[in-house]
């Protein structure tokens, strides 16, 4: 019997991720295995934008291999739990227009491992690759 | 950046007390991905019921690098997090059953319901365990870089 499908809809999966303000950013160390760190996110035009510390191991590897994922999750409880990972190559934004849109949207007071005041850079994922789940539609419960 | 064999003291409490835990791996194509995950700290490493055949299980037996990164609860990001890389090893029946037993998952509040169907997958062999060994332990905290 084929596993009940418990993803959510894209419309679904956008206004979750819209209400993240942060996630979980995984990038690729110099040799191929993975790196997490906590990111400020935002999702507006299109894309999930997130920051890291400009100069940081998080952007050195981004710069080295484009290829990155964000994640984020909620457990309000066990048939509530949700999450969404948005998969893609990262690009870095350099309009600074856009930039000047977004980065306001960008809040990493208190995010662990960031330091105050640091300066920001803005990357961004496309939304053409996301795996998401929503426990509230799993219908075998017990 | 510690090696595994001197994780600090607040670091290796904070991963003992975490349960949000996201699990990074590797898709056939090498990209990372992160699975949020119910973590288990315990005997030193960090564990994770899975399914035998979920993607990530895949993934870890194809390339066992990997990451995790354990925050203080579900209420925002908390003030402190633990970043671990190592390499999963895939336990099965009682040594799976064991580890997970060791962190005092089967004594948590939660869905009982849900807990005895992982266990009894887990007997059945639907069900088995991943657990990192740490390489490399990194404390976050808030204001820190």
């Amino acid at each position: 019997m084929p596993r009940e499908s418990i993803a959510m809809r894209r419309e679904e999966w956008e206004d979750f991720l819209a209400a993240q303000r942060f996630v979980v950013l995984g990038t690729l160390e110099p040799d191929g295995g993975p790196w997490a760190r906590l990111a400020p996110a935002a999702l507006l035009a299109g894309a999930l934008y997130f920051g890291v510390p400009a100069g940081s191991r998080d952007e050195r590897n981004l710069e080295r291999d484009p290829r990155a994922c964000c994640a984020s999750d909620e457990f309000p409880s066990y048939y509530e739990i949700r999450g969404a990972t948005v998969h893609g190559r990262a690009r870095r934004v350099s309009d600074p227009a856009l930039a000047a849109r977004v980065g306001p949207r960008l809040d990493a007071r208190g995010l662990p491992g960031w330091p105050p005041g640091g300066a920001l850079a803005i990357w961004s994922l496309p939304l053409d690759d996301v795996f998401s789940f929503d426990f509230a539609k799993i219908r075998n419960r017990v | 950046m510690s090696d595994a064999n001197e994780i600090p003291t607040e670091a290796s409490a904070l991963l003992a007390q975490s349960r949000r835990v996201f699990l990074l791996t590797l898709r056939p194509d090498g990209s990372p991905t992160a699975h949020p995950m119910t973590g288990n700290f315990a005997r030193g490493r960090l564990a994770f019921s899975s399914y035998r055949k979920a993607a990530k299980t895949r993934n870890a037996v194809r390339d066992p690098r990997s990451c995790a990164l354990a925050l203080e609860g579900y209420a925002g990001a908390g003030a402190r997090a633990v970043v671990t890389r190592g390499r999963l090893q895939l336990l099965e029946g009682e040594a799976a059953a064991e580890l997970l037993g060791a962190g005092g998952a089967a004594a948590r509040p939660g869905n009982p319901g849900v807990a005895k169907r992982a266990s009894d997958r887990l007997a059945e062999g639907k069900r088995v365990v991943l657990a990192i060994e740490p390489a490399e332990v990194e404390l976050l905290r808030s204001g820190e870089a």
